[in-house]
């Protein structure tokens, strides 16, 4: 006798979860399919079935999906959940993770994303998909500006303060309005904690910005 | 040492004495000496004179029997009511210059409207004319040029004269308070008439005048009542004085009389009108404002009476009738402005007290007029400016003045309440359309996801179990594929999962990540912690702001870069968003549907913003207001 995987699958979501669990019993007849439409419903078959891995929606009514995930990690740290969202937002992948699920599969993943998930979590390892990660925002090569979240403007403004020229002056070399020029002029003494012309100066002349 | 005597005249022996070598009708006793006129400013006469009623009013002055008249005398020295003789009064004094030098004096004879006043000498041959004059005769009959009659009379060195005034005043109360003065009294008596009235006149011109602008500036018809109201005013002045005859009709004495009642009614008219205006009097509100509307109605028709049938006197016959109606239509009007306010005092309205007190700051000088005139008060000063009555009237103009200035600011006031509120409301209602409107989406963004998205899911999972050929199996998937990531972008841009669990700097930062990672505008988000200024449905609303915003950058402004920052100060959150577009003509622009959308949500937080876009691209500035939630 084989082993069977038992899952359970969450999901308030009729269609799709009946949808899926005879999908997943007609791919690989080693399943053991548990069907359940609420975080309540979770909470009570995971104590009668103690399921090997769960596959928990994130939008369930009532008890959501990461207050589930949640309570599962800390009582029943052993079964593995895997998350599944229709949204791939960073944020949501990186709740998820830090809050202790095994994987995270988008809603309209493939049947083959979805057995190698179980079957790597089942392994132990972890599956979620990749995220994005863009180089720094503030990748100017200042360290000063990265340090007090200085833009490339207020940097190109901070020169022109140092050669003297007035809030005018600026804004018509720069093609931008008195208000606006005015503005960043705020902004910068508000992220460098400034409140005079006098010591920004002294700023500049200290960073040598 | 003719001091003695002057006091007790009657029994000096000095007297006797010029009795008796003075002619036969001089009545020694009575005469005023000249010495006697030093002592005081005005030398008050009444008692020093005999009067006469004449019986037969058409008898040439040279055959009247002076003696034979009914003689009497009047105890009062000041004035003296007569009543309202049928014929001519005939009044007789001596004047005894017990000075060795010529001297001059001048009689005043104390009431400006008198038909006829004629002066004699009454020598031994009989009365001598000196002088006619009076309401029927021009100005320039006058034989001293002042308001009042003024008579110069002439002595030589220890000389007694007598003389004789016949005075017509039939219809008239003959009210009146002879005087004499020394010519340098008369002077100063003079100068202070005219300059008194020439400050009232100034003082009501310039109430006028300030009126006349308001009105030419607000055009509240309040003012321009008021503008004429003193015009009124100062013909009212000038005309209880005979002034106006004085300086602008001297040679038209016919219309004396009927410029000064006219004028009388005609600002009570104005002054009605005003109060109406000033108390806020309408037919809902008091049961006063018929009255008003009668009585203005009836003092326009007296004005216009006076003109038709007052000219140049009303008939002696009707004298009494014109007197009582006069008295009885003024009398009302005065009770109709003294029940009007004290009705809307009554009914809260503050503004009331001070109109009040106006009207009764003139009563009290026609009161104190009437007073006077009736004998029961001695004062001088209401036979020239400035009299209580002309001095009631400036001061009941200038509090009128000041309360319709008064009421303008507050009314002033009131309005800006009003518009504010209604401003408030109008923004209420903007806000709870925003509002509903922002639940409605979210209801559908919610709805997108639960059932259209789960529907979806579950035809990609029915889509796995078909068995077709693999070809139409990938074209099914990708058609379910990318219509979940539309529903998806739709439902996460109206309001992304876990919104309010997520802070909302991490989810902005993905967003701006997830932007420059499918396009080709790098997007650099920079933010101060605003988590806590704002609830959760104004939170949504900046977000929806910002996608907006770089929605538009990705759209239109053909720009490489972005910066979008957030910046929390004291009192209000920053949002500025810049590119390094195109940028757009503002006035083309302005109207989008995407900026207008912005406009509202701005408006919905009080704030402010400011676009700049020219040459090196646009930039966005938007300014919230915060209160903090947990304070």
């Amino acid at each position: 006798m084989t082993y069977k995987t038992s899952i359970l699958l969450a999901d308030d979501h009729l269609l799709f979860i009946s949808g899926l669990s005879t999908l997943l019993a007609e791919e690989q007849n080693n399943y053991d399919i548990f069907v359940a439409h609420d975080g309540n419903m979770v909470l009570q078959m995971v104590s009668d079935q103690q399921p090997d891995i769960i596959l928990l929606d994130i939008g369930m009514p009532g008890i959501g999906g990461m207050e589930v995930l949640k309570y599962m990690n800390r009582v029943y740290p052993a079964i593995k959940i895997i998350m599944l969202s229709s949204y791939n937002d960073a944020h949501l992948i990186e709740k998820a993770r830090r809050a202790g699920a095994s994987g995270y599969l988008l809603k309209n993943c493939s049947i083959e994303e979805l057995q190698r998930a179980i079957a790597d979590v089942m392994e132990g390892k972890l599956s979620f998909p990749p995220i994005v990660h863009l180089p720094e925002h503030n990748a100017y090569t200042n360290p000063i500006a990265q340090q007090f979240n200085l833009t490339k403007r207020e940097i190109e403004i901070i020169q022109l303060i140092k050669e003297e020229l007035t809030n005018k002056q600026i804004a018509d070399k720069l093609f931008l309005s008195l208000f606006t020029v005015e503005t960043h002029r705020k902004n910068i003494m508000h992220k460098l904690k400034l409140n005079s012309a006098v010591s920004l100066m002294k700023f500049i002349l200290d960073f040598k910005l | 040492m003719p001091f003695f005597w002057k006091r007790n005249s009657h029994i000096s022996l000095l007297a006797l004495i010029m009795a008796t070598l003075l002619p036969a009708f001089s009545y020694g006793q009575k005469t005023i000496y000249i010495d006697e006129l030093k002592e005081g400013t005005l030398f008050f006469m009444m008692d020093r004179c005999q009067f006469a009623f004449a019986t037969n009013t058409d008898q040439p002055v040279s055959d009247l029997d002076v003696e034979g008249l009914d003689w009497f005398e009047v105890d009062r020295d000041r004035y003296h009511n007569f009543g309202r003789p049928k014929g001519k009064l005939w009044m007789r004094f001596s004047v005894t210059n017990d000075s060795d030098h010529e001297t001059e004096l001048a009689f005043i004879f104390g009431n400006h409207t008198i038909n006829e006043i004629a002066l004699y000498h009454h020598t031994e041959s009989g009365p001598q004319h000196l002088h006619t004059t009076g309401s029927g005769y021009p100005f320039s009959s006058r034989p001293y040029p002042f308001f009042t009659y003024v008579f110069p009379l002439q002595f030589d060195s220890k000389e007694v004269k007598e003389y004789l005034l016949s005075v017509d005043a039939k219809g008239e109360l003959m009210v009146f308070m002879p005087l004499m003065l020394v010519p340098q009294q008369l002077k100063l008596q003079n100068d202070r008439s005219y300059t008194a009235l020439g400050i009232f006149i100034g003082i009501i011109v310039i109430c006028g005048a300030f009126n006349f602008f308001l009105f030419l500036f607000l055009k509240e018809r309040i003012h321009l009542l008021y503008a004429l109201y003193a015009i009124v005013a100062i013909w009212c002045l000038t005309s209880m004085v005979t002034m106006d005859f004085q300086f602008f009709f001297p040679d038209h004495p016919q219309f004396i009389y009927p410029s000064r009642f006219s004028a009388n009614f005609l600002y009570l008219v104005f002054l009605l009108l005003i109060m109406q205006r000033f108390l806020r009097q309408t037919a809902k509100n008091s049961k006063m404002y018929w009255p008003t509307i009668v009585f203005i109605i009836a003092n326009a028709v007296c004005f216009l009476l006076e003109w038709i049938f007052g000219v140049p006197r009303w008939p002696a016959a009707w004298s009494d009738i014109h007197y009582s109606v006069l008295r009885m239509v003024h009398f009302c009007s005065f009770l109709v402005i003294f029940l009007s306010c004290i009705e809307k005092i009554r009914q809260g309205y503050r503004l009331a007290w001070l109109f009040l007190c106006a009207v009764l700051v003139l009563l009290i000088g026609g009161v104190l007029t009437i007073v006077n005139t009736l004998g029961w008060l001695d004062w001088h000063t209401i036979l020239m400016p400035p009299t209580p009555l002309a001095m009631g009237m400036v001061i009941e103009a200038m509090i009128i003045c000041f309360g319709i200035l008064y009421r303008y600011h507050l009314l002033k006031r009131e309005k800006e309440r009003l518009s504010l509120e209604l401003q408030d409301h109008k923004l209420t209602v903007a806000q709870e359309i925003l509002r509903v409107e922002e639940e409605e989406k979210e209801r559908f963004a919610q709805n997108l996801h639960d059932d259209l998205g789960g529907n979806l899911a579950a035809l990609k999972v029915a889509i796995q179990r078909l068995k077709v050929e693999r070809k139409v199996a990938d074209h099914l998937n990708i058609l379910v594929d990318t219509t979940s990531d539309m529903t998806r972008r739709i439902a996460h841009d109206i309001m992304p999962p876990e919104f309010e669990k997520t802070e909302f700097n991490q989810l902005l930062s993905a967003y701006f990540n997830r932007l420059s990672s499918t396009g080709n505008i790098r997007f650099h988000f920079i933010a101060d912690e605003i988590d806590g200024y704002f609830t959760k449905q104004q939170t949504l609303m900046i977000y929806r702001i910002l996608l907006e915003l770089s929605t538009n950058i990705v759209k239109h402004s053909k720009a490489t870069e972005a910066t979008i920052q957030l910046n929390s100060y004291d009192d209000y959150i920053e949002i500025m968003v810049e590119d390094n577009g195109i940028g757009f003509d503002l006035s083309t622009c302005k109207k989008g549907m995407g900026l207008r959308n912005i406009e509202s949500r701005i408006l919905f937080f009080h704030g402010s913003h400011a676009i700049d876009s020219g040459e090196s691209g646009t930039t966005i500035i938007i300014t919230l207001p915060t209160q903090r939630h947990d304070l």
